[in-house]
């Protein structure tokens, strides 16, 4: 059966039904929520919250897209409500162009172009860069690399135009790449 | 501000969101331009390592939170349904039992009062009537009556 024909069981109380689609989704969801907090007990908490707000407004469903976009954008809005209340969470100030207004921003890496990082490692400061984002920024980048979203898709699941989507992830780019320049290799060149 | 409007398009291309035309545009001019290609290659690996990321497995307790919750929202929803049903008979018992003292009461009034009012026309009803109106003089026939039957 389909996620959409689950969800319609586990609007009619049909717990096994929405068993089926928690574990068809919670693994993508906690991972998701994981590079949002790069907290796992945060992502735990998020993941069960957002479970928890489906099953409760199940009966709210309607088919008007798919399933995955309507259970994203309830992670989308979890994640984005839950990094603008957590205190400590960096907002980072850039223009409209992706620039960078606050050098302090930098992650604390050692400035040094012969360093040689293992993949692992590169990994790392990706993914804390990755939790460092803006909410909106960090949420757009994730749909489009690591779900596969195209544009339109994440701009419905954002509520944003499809060139807001493009602006965002071009920022969320332009500051990974600020992050990680002094261990990307340009000898390709 | 040449480069920069091919940097957006980059990161389009990157996501195959881009047009030929686009497409065969950003190729001319990364041809010519060795920071853009730079440019196109640190965006390239930034995205690479993001994809490469894998998942890992959530705790098993995820699962089983999530289950027990919605036992427990099932359980007060049956609660909240049940109370609701309680509520309402409990409403139609009230109502019930108010319209059976109600008449009760009615009846038992009903006894007690003395359906016989028969005196209105007494004696003090004539000093509403002006001597020799007419209204004077039925009230003190009727008055007479009265006093002629006892």
């Amino acid at each position: 059966m389909d996620d959409s024909g689950l969800m319609f069981k586990t609007a009619t109380g049909d717990t096994e039904a929405f068993r089926e689609l928690v574990e068809r989704y919670q693994k993508s969801m906690f991972n998701f929520f994981l590079r949002a907090t790069a907290n796992p007990e945060d992502a735990e908490d998020l993941t069960q919250t957002l479970f928890l707000n489906l099953f409760k407004s199940s009966n709210k469903y309607r088919k008007t897209s798919s399933f995955k976009t309507y259970i994203y954008r309830i992670a989308s809005n979890l994640a984005i409500s839950f990094a603008r209340k957590k205190k400590g969470k960096t907002i980072v100030p850039i223009d409209n162009d992706g620039q960078l207004n606050n050098s302090s921003f930098k992650l604390s890496l050692l400035k040094n172009p012969s360093l040689s990082l293992e993949a692992g490692e590169l990994e790392n400061k990706l993914k804390t860069a990755l939790s460092k984002l803006p909410p909106d920024l960090s949420t757009a980048i994730e749909l489009r690399v690591k779900q596969g979203f195209s544009y339109s898709e994440i701009a419905e699941v954002m509520h944003k135009s499809i060139s807001a989507v493009e602006s965002m992830i071009f920022r969320a780019r332009k500051i990974l790449v600020v992050e990680l320049e002094d261990f990307l290799d340009y000898r390709n060149d | 501000m040449e480069c920069k409007k091919y940097h957006k398009l980059i990161s389009r291309e990157i996501d195959n969101e881009i047009s030929e035309y686009e497409r065969e545009s950003l190729k001319l001019h990364l041809s010519q331009c060795l920071k853009c290609r730079q440019f196109k290659f640190s965006l390239l690996s930034v995205s690479d390592i993001h994809a490469g990321i894998k998942d890992v497995e959530p705790p098993s307790t995820i699962l089983s939170g999530i289950m027990s919750g919605i036992h427990e929202k099932n359980d007060d929803w049956a609660l909240a349904g049940w109370a609701k049903f309680a509520v309402s008979v409990a409403a139609v018992f009230v109502m019930l039992v108010g319209a059976g003292v109600g008449n009760f009461l009615a009846e038992k009034s009903a006894v007690d009062v003395n359906p016989v009012e028969d005196n209105i026309f007494h004696v003090e009803y004539l000093g509403n009537y002006p001597p020799g109106s007419v209204g004077y003089l039925v009230a003190a026939a009727m008055e007479g009556d009265k006093n002629e039957g006892k």
